[in-house]
């Protein structure tokens, strides 16, 4: 039989029934209910219809980029003679080409789709090269404060100063512009923001009570840095991430608009948008539908990210 | 009187020791730059003496110096754990390694490359970025300059190495003896202690500047106190806010580094552990956290919170046996076992409190501090936790260090009442004699601050009523912290001398100079009322 307290031991002012008591503590009886942060974050998170929307958009463009070989109508990069009119200007959405041609001829529509893929693979890809840098720079900084907070944080004033276009254009003229070397590129200049927001995170968690609990019960710094900072990072993470895969989208669009991101042939929105301005007058749908598509991406990703930090955070919520 | 009276402090730390161990390490500092001085005085007057367009030896000079101050930078750690009087042996040999390493690769570097200039005088060096030689003599300039430097700079780490050798053998005296001293101290106590506290100082830096940061006070919420805690008691520690009760039961656990003193578990020193043998060592000493919301993990079930202990100190490798033990705990201080997957935020205060400590015994502890672990809990519950505490005490023998500023909680569960003031010990005694008999005027002040439940009573009594605020600790008066209020501080005795902590009758300890001191041995048991006392002192000097 378990061991039983007395009265005055059993909860908090209830008066106690012992044989209910005893049943519902022996271990048959199955376990109590719980909820976990989680699922009340879900519940938050599903009543914001924009975030929703938002969400829905992302899963779009993720089943388009990645079937995009049987989504496409046609081939991105074959040069229509169809597409051209006589004059050897793009031709206008048709029956055959829905949303046009663009100056060579190529099926518009099908470029964007495989441009998602571009865009995506470097929004998610670099925003995690820069996530893990910032995380364990972070981190460290908050934790173990001393000269390696010194030399993190000052090493990040001096990335935060310096005009980042400028940097990734110096770094990427210097290496091979190509789509791995721009994720690596924009992972480094987008580091800086991530390792602020961990270190002020770390600063103020470190100091909590749980935290002088668990180096008293002997846990190993290591230990404490991964099974108790880091799990209370978890909602800036999230949300600082997918509001940098917008940023990041948006910075390889500017990249590939002036001709430093990804090489043609392969379709990018941004190059497309640096291609079709010199027709923007006589065909402004060479610019307008990748620049809807950048929009899209970038909004549903704010979106996401601002409904995240609502449903982590509902006393900071402003409506 | 002061023949027999017992004193805390810690002494005979071997003076001579420590004055050969700081002697060797500052002067093995001294000697670096001396050493520093010299070779830079070398290069520039044999780079005066050659009568060339200079600037190509700039090159030469500046990497012999960058050599020479590299070696010269490494004393500073030595220097630092000197005073600190911390980690020297381990850590400043790694460090004087390591720069050797660097500063002989250097010097190596240099003399090949200067090696190298000699032979390949001719066309080659047009093909360096710089002319760092033109002619044959310019190498052996070049060459008299490196050697110079490497020889004088290699000569030093010789005598480095021979002033450390007397400074860490002198330190290791040195520390013994200290430790020597504090156990000493513990077994002038009684066999009966549990952990011994001597000379404890935790002092926060004050600091300014931002390049330049440099110290410019220090806080002092923990000013050198000593105390026993015996074997199953309860010692209980009071004190307004902001005197530094909570800073000791953290310093005495070391969750803060203290800045001096020394805390003893059963005769072992902790200020000398740290890394997995401190872990080893806090296995039997654990605590009860003040906020019970901030002192659980939110992201962790309770299985993971009270099984942690278990998993961290390898007691209980087995998932299964390990949620055994946790349902075992959480029955024991009074929680349905089967919440077990429940996160802290579904517990009330109470509840939450009863889980922190669960966890601070699943491994066994016997000493707990309790740093107010019912002034977060409502009034109603406050009772509950009280008796689980006392409960689980004569279940386990555990000894408590109990943190209150709540006179009548620490009455009712202390066996021994120490009372803080601006930190320091101002009194110690056992429960009945503090609250039935207080010696020391702050003790009677605080004590007759708590109100009696009963208005007649209330009406009747007279209470000492203190003027002024407590001082900051970062700037604490001179003499006996409590001068400046005490109605009746000694002018010329209380605001210059320290008062001691001494036993002033068997298991009374007091740090006054009306009740200790040889010459004014006003204040006694049984004629404690101040005002009168004080009023007889004046007279009697009068």
């Amino acid at each position: 039989m378990a061991y039983l307290p007395p009265h005055d031991m059993v909860a908090d002012g209830e008066v106690v029934d012992l044989e209910k008591t005893r049943a519902d503590w022996s271990a048959d009886s199955p376990l109590v209910e719980h909820r976990s942060t989680w699922n009340e974050v879900r519940l938050r998170f599903r009543k914001d219809k924009f975030a929703l929307a938002g969400l829905v958009t992302i899963v779009v463009l993720v089943i388009v980029a990645v079937f995009a070989k049987w989504i496409a109508p046609h081939n991105p990069l074959t040069q229509y003679d169809s597409g051209l009119t006589m004059d050897g200007m793009p031709v206008g959405s048709s029956r055959h080409f829905w949303l046009g041609t663009d100056t060579l001829g190529r099926d518009l529509l099908s470029r964007i789709i495989y441009g998602a893929r571009v865009s995506l693979v470097i929004g998610i890809c670099a925003n995690g090269f820069a996530l893990v840098l910032g995380v364990i720079f972070g981190l460290m900084a908050g934790f173990f404060r001393g000269w390696v907070e010194t030399l993190i944080m000052r090493a990040t004033d001096v990335m935060m100063a310096f005009p980042i276009y400028l940097f990734a254009m110096a770094l990427i003229s210097v290496l091979k512009p190509g789509l791995w070397i721009l994720v690596v590129v924009i992972g480094i200049v987008y580091w800086t923001p991530m390792t602020r927001v961990i270190h002020g995170e770390v600063l103020s968690i470190r100091e909590k009570e749980f935290v002088d609990a668990a180096r008293l019960t002997g846990c190993t710094n290591r230990r404490i840095l991964f099974r108790h900072l880091l799990p209370h990072l978890v909602a800036p993470i999230i949300v600082y991430t997918s509001l940098g895969i917008a940023t990041t989208v948006l910075f390889e669009a500017v990249l590939s608009y002036i001709g430093l991101g990804v090489q043609p042939p392969t379709p990018s929105w941004g190059q497309m948008i640096s291609d079709g301005q010199p027709y923007y007058l006589s065909a402004p749908h060479l610019v307008i539908y990748p620049g809807l598509a950048i929009t899209l991406t970038v909004l549903a990703f704010n979106l996401v990210g601002d409904g995240l930090r609502d449903a982590f955070d509902p006393q900071q919520r402003r409506r | 009187m002061s023949g027999e009276t017992k004193d805390l402090r810690v002494t005979g730390e071997a003076p001579l020791a420590k004055r050969v161990a700081l002697i060797c390490s500052w002067g093995n500092a001294a000697l670096a730059f001396v050493v520093l001085a010299v070779v830079a005085a070398f290069a520039f007057g044999l780079k005066r003496s050659v009568d060339t367009p200079v600037s190509h030896y700039d090159v030469v000079l500046l990497a012999v110096l960058f050599e020479s101050a590299l070696l010269a930078l490494w004393t500073t750690p030595v220097v630092g754990s000197a005073q600190s009087m911390k980690f020297f042996p381990r850590r400043a040999w790694i460090v004087f390694c390591i720069w050797a390493l660097l500063g002989v690769g250097v010097g190596v570097g240099m003399l090949f490359a200067v090696h190298g200039l000699q032979s390949s005088l001719g066309s080659a060096t047009a093909a360096l970025p710089f002319r760092l030689a033109r002619t044959t003599a310019d190498v052996q300039n070049l060459h008299h300059i490196v050697t110079a430097a490497q020889v004088g700079v290699w000569l030093w780490m010789l005598l480095s190495v021979a002033l450390l050798v007397p400074a860490a053998l002198q330190f290791s005296v040195w520390r013994s003896a200290v430790a020597r001293a504090a156990a000493r101290g513990v077994e002038s106590g009684t066999e009966q202690t549990l952990v011994a506290v001597r000379d404890l100082k935790v002092h926060f830096p004050i600091t300014s500047g931002v390049v330049f940061r440099h110290q410019i006070g220090a806080v002092r919420a923990v000013d050198g106190i000593s105390f026993d805690v015996l074997r199953g008691e309860t010692l209980g520690l009071v004190g307004e806010s902001g005197c530094g009760k909570s800073t000791t039961g953290r310093a005495i656990l070391h969750l803060l580094a203290p800045t001096g003193g020394h805390v003893l578990y059963e005769g072992a020193n902790l200020a000398r552990l740290r890394g997995r043998r401190l872990r080893a060592r806090r296995r039997s000493m654990q605590m009860i956290f003040q906020d019970p919301y901030a002192s659980l993990n939110a992201r962790m079930t309770l299985a993971d919170i009270v099984g942690e202990p278990l998993l961290v100190h390898k007691l209980q490798p087995s998932r299964k046996l390990r949620q055994e033990r946790v349902r075992e705990l959480l029955q024991l201080v009074g929680l349905n076992p089967n919440t077990l997957n429940r996160y802290p935020h579904e517990f009330s205060g109470g509840q939450r409190q009863r889980i922190g400590i669960a966890r601070a015994l699943a491994i066994d502890p016997k000493f707990v501090v309790c740093d107010e672990p019912i002034s977060a809990l409502d009034v109603s519950i406050r009772a509950q936790i009280i008796n689980l505490l006392k409960e689980l005490q004569t279940k386990f023998g555990l000894t408590y260090l109990f943190i209150a500023h709540d006179l009548s909680v620490v009455r009712h569960i202390s066996d021994r009442v120490a009372v803080m003031y601006l930190g320091r010990i101002v009194e110690l005694a056992a429960n009945e004699v503090l609250y039935g008999e207080p010696m020391h005027p702050y003790t009677q002040a605080l004590l007759s601050a708590v109100p009696i439940p009963d208005p007649a009573a209330e009406e009747q009594r007279r209470a000492v009523v203190l003027t002024g605020d407590v001082p900051s600790p970062a700037d604490p008066p001179s003499g006996c912290h409590f001068h400046p209020r005490c109605p009746a501080a000694l002018e010329g005795k209380c605001d210059v001398d320290d008062p001691p902590l001494l036993e002033v009758r068997p298991g009374h300890w007091a740090a006054c100079h009306l009740i200790t001191s040889a010459d004014f041995p006003q204040i006694r048991a049984g004629e404690n009322d101040l005002a009168e006392t004080a009023a007889g002192t004046q007279r009697g000097d009068d």
